[in-house]
């Protein structure tokens, strides 16, 4: 019991310690005493650096990247724990509801034909537009059970696919090379009005999620157990997909699309801690966090590119989840 | 130079040419029909308008093909893209030749095994630029005219590096070319680089030996370049960097020189006038007194038989 409470710890520190580490990498070499000086001024004279290239690498770029990756890898992670947990399913995500492919064709058309406006705004709203879409599939039938939600997320998913497509076919090469790009997620481009958004829309839509998480072991334990418990499961499930939704399209906007980080990581956790999702929530963001932030780091510094960090997490995911396959995730699952 | 359409001769020899997929294409010559995927500028150079049986749809909103197309009579089909091609719409056409890129390869391959004739292209340099459109002008018997073109870019180019030849020779602005997206540079294999040579600037991206990648900012803030120009196709301008809170410690914001180059092709003797207009605001002092317009309006008037309007610009 002590062993694992020293894990959750490690788990709940590893952002702080990858985020600490991940200041001191780049591909632009400043000694670790220098990164140690700027910060340290930052501390008692924030004016002094103001204007250096080292203070604009250290602070505004890296610093920047890695508290992005933070936030999207907490909520991506986070979304996946809920999703899983409420559907009972442990091969869902926060994709699979439609935001990855709505927000990809927002930002497709953002890229494609409308350049006077914000590519992460269309995103964000496309993305929103594809989980209201779903909902409302999953609704037509007499009751919302998991397998419907998922079975309209996955139309919802392939028609905004195809739309993306479309638009892919229509733009001429040049744009076609952005949209490219941003599907395959990246924080190249990180700044602090991107943090500050995605930072909002973490809290307000984390914050449900983490106060009401005892209810998602309820809910995960079947429908039926958890109305004779007194659980309303639609209300709940409603409350858990909004606020999911809402932290996981704005993350989609600032960063592009990031795959496996939402699946990988809670099962992760689940195997180091449990399937417990009053814990289970809170290290699963703790590690999204620090999965994030260091593959992000490796794809800022591994060559002289700029690596799309979705590669790095899809390279390290795949093989990653055979390993989990094999080693009986089934059983670690059903805790 | 006149504009004239002139009838189509009967084929009189073969050429034997490898394009750039290195596949060896025998095309009779003149060639009488030919579609343009791309290279579509060098259609008012070759003047042949009369002779083009159909165009990649991006030609369509090119300016300089907007502006020569009233030469030719009737319209012309558009038969797809570079990369999709709309097979039908081109053997209905019936082309003696395709002229097109080499981003799909086996798009070529599929319309040779359909019997028709494609010669696939990509300049990375002037040089080879050149070498196109002298082909070109072989395969349309317009030897005289590429060789007209060519002589103009030629004067252009050697007038530039004549000048920026007295600026100092260190040290030389550091200068880099963005393109798509903000961390994208243009690097050793690319027309960006050469120009940047061209015009006495010396790119930080060269030791890269690529043609254009994308970078982790950090070290575009480490090479601190002192002049920065943008691909004109690219989705942002000069504006967003000069406000980006990341570059304001470099030279080239600190001191304004943050460009947007006009939307045109490299491949295309325009490439000349770009390196005019970087050349200009790498070493204004050298240029002081010439007037691009003028310069520009001669170029168009005498190599595409255009008059210039400024168009392209943002």
């Amino acid at each position: 019991m002590k062993g694992r409470r020293v894990l959750d710890a490690v788990i709940l520190l590893s952002p702080l310690m990858a985020g600490w580490a991940a200041l001191f990498v780049g591909s632009c070499d400043i000694p670790p005493l220098d990164v140690l000086r700027v910060l340290a001024w930052r501390l008692f004279d924030p004016g002094a650096f103001g204007e250096s290239s080292e203070w604009v690498v250290i602070v505004d770029i890296r610093l920047c990247r890695v508290v992005l990756a933070g936030i999207v890898g907490a909520v991506l992670s986070a979304g996946g724990a809920t999703f899983q947990g409420m559907f009972r399913n442990p091969l869902v995500d926060p994709y699979i509801l439609g935001i990855s492919a709505g927000a990809a064709f927002g930002c497709a058309v953002a890229v494609g034909f409308m350049p006077l406006i914000s590519t992460p705004l269309l995103a964000f709203a496309c993305g929103i537009l594809a989980v209201s879409l779903t909902s409302w599939i999953a609704r037509w039938g007499d009751d919302v059970s998991p397998l419907t939600m998922v079975l309209a997320g996955v139309v919802v998913s392939a028609f905004f696919t195809a739309l993306v497509s479309i638009v892919k076919f229509l733009v001429d090469p040049a744009k076609l090379q952005s949209i490219v790009y941003w599907l395959m997620g990246s924080f190249s481009l990180a700044e602090w009005k991107s943090v500050g958004m995605a930072a909002a829309a973490a809290v307000v839509g984390l914050t449900p999620v983490y106060l009401m998480r005892w209810r998602l072991n309820v809910i995960s334990m079947g429908e039926e157990e958890a109305r004779t418990m007194g659980v309303d499961v639609r209300r709940y499930r409603v409350v858990f997909i909004a606020a999911s939704t809402l932290a996981v399209s704005t993350a989609v906007s600032v960063s592009g699309i990031i795959g496996w980080v939402g699946l990988m990581v809670p099962h992760l956790v689940r195997m180091v801690s449990g399937p417990d999702h009053r814990s289970l929530i809170p290290l699963s963001m703790a590690a999204g966090a620090a999965f994030l932030i260091l593959a992000d780091t490796v794809a800022r510094s591994l060559t002289v590119y700029d690596l799309p960090v979705g590669l790095v997490t899809a390279i390290t995911g795949a093989p990653f989840f055979v390993y989990l396959l094999k080693r009986g995730g089934r059983e670690s699952w059903r805790g | 130079m006149t504009t004239a359409a002139l009838p189509a001769p009967t084929p009189t020899a073969v050429i034997t040419h490898t394009d750039r997929l290195g596949r060896r294409v025998e095309i009779p010559v003149p060639v009488k029909r030919a579609v343009f995927l791309q290279m579509y500028e060098l259609i008012p150079v070759l003047d042949v308008w009369e002779r083009v049986a159909g165009l990649g749809r991006y030609a369509f909103v090119n300016d300089i093909v907007a502006s020569s197309r009233a030469r030719r009579h009737g319209t012309v089909p558009a038969v797809g893209g570079g990369n999709d091609i709309n097979v039908e719409a081109v053997i209905r056409v019936r082309p003696d030749l395709i002229v097109t890129w080499t981003a799909s390869p086996e798009q070529v391959r599929f319309l040779e095994g359909k019997g028709l004739r494609v010669i696939a292209e990509y300049p990375e340099s002037i040089q080879e630029l050149r070498e196109v459109m002298k082909l070109l002008g072989r395969v349309f018997q317009r030897e005289r005219r590429v060789s007209r073109a060519i002589g103009e870019m030629d004067l252009l180019l050697g007038d530039i590096r004549a000048r920026v030849a007295k600026a100092p020779p260190s040290p030389r602005p550091r200068v880099l070319w963005l393109g798509s997206r903000p961390t994208t540079v243009a690097c050793r294999n690319s027309i960006g680089n050469e120009l940047i040579r061209l015009v006495g600037g010396e790119n930080p991206a060269e030791a890269i030996p690529l043609r254009n990648t994308d970078i982790p900012l950090e070290r575009i803030i480490s090479w601190n370049p002192d002049i920065v120009f943008i691909w004109g196709n690219a989705r942002y301008g000069a504006r967003h960097i000069l406000e980006s809170s990341h570059w304001r410690t470099v030279n080239a914001v600190k001191h304004g020189r943050v460009y947007k180059l006009p939307e045109w092709s490299t491949w295309s003797p325009r490439v000349a006038l770009v390196a005019l207009w970087m050349a200009m605001r790498t070493y204004p002092e050298r240029f002081e007194g010439l007037d691009f317009s003028s310069v520009a309006d001669r170029f168009y008037r005498l190599v595409f038989g255009l008059s210039y309007k400024g168009e392209g610009w943002h």
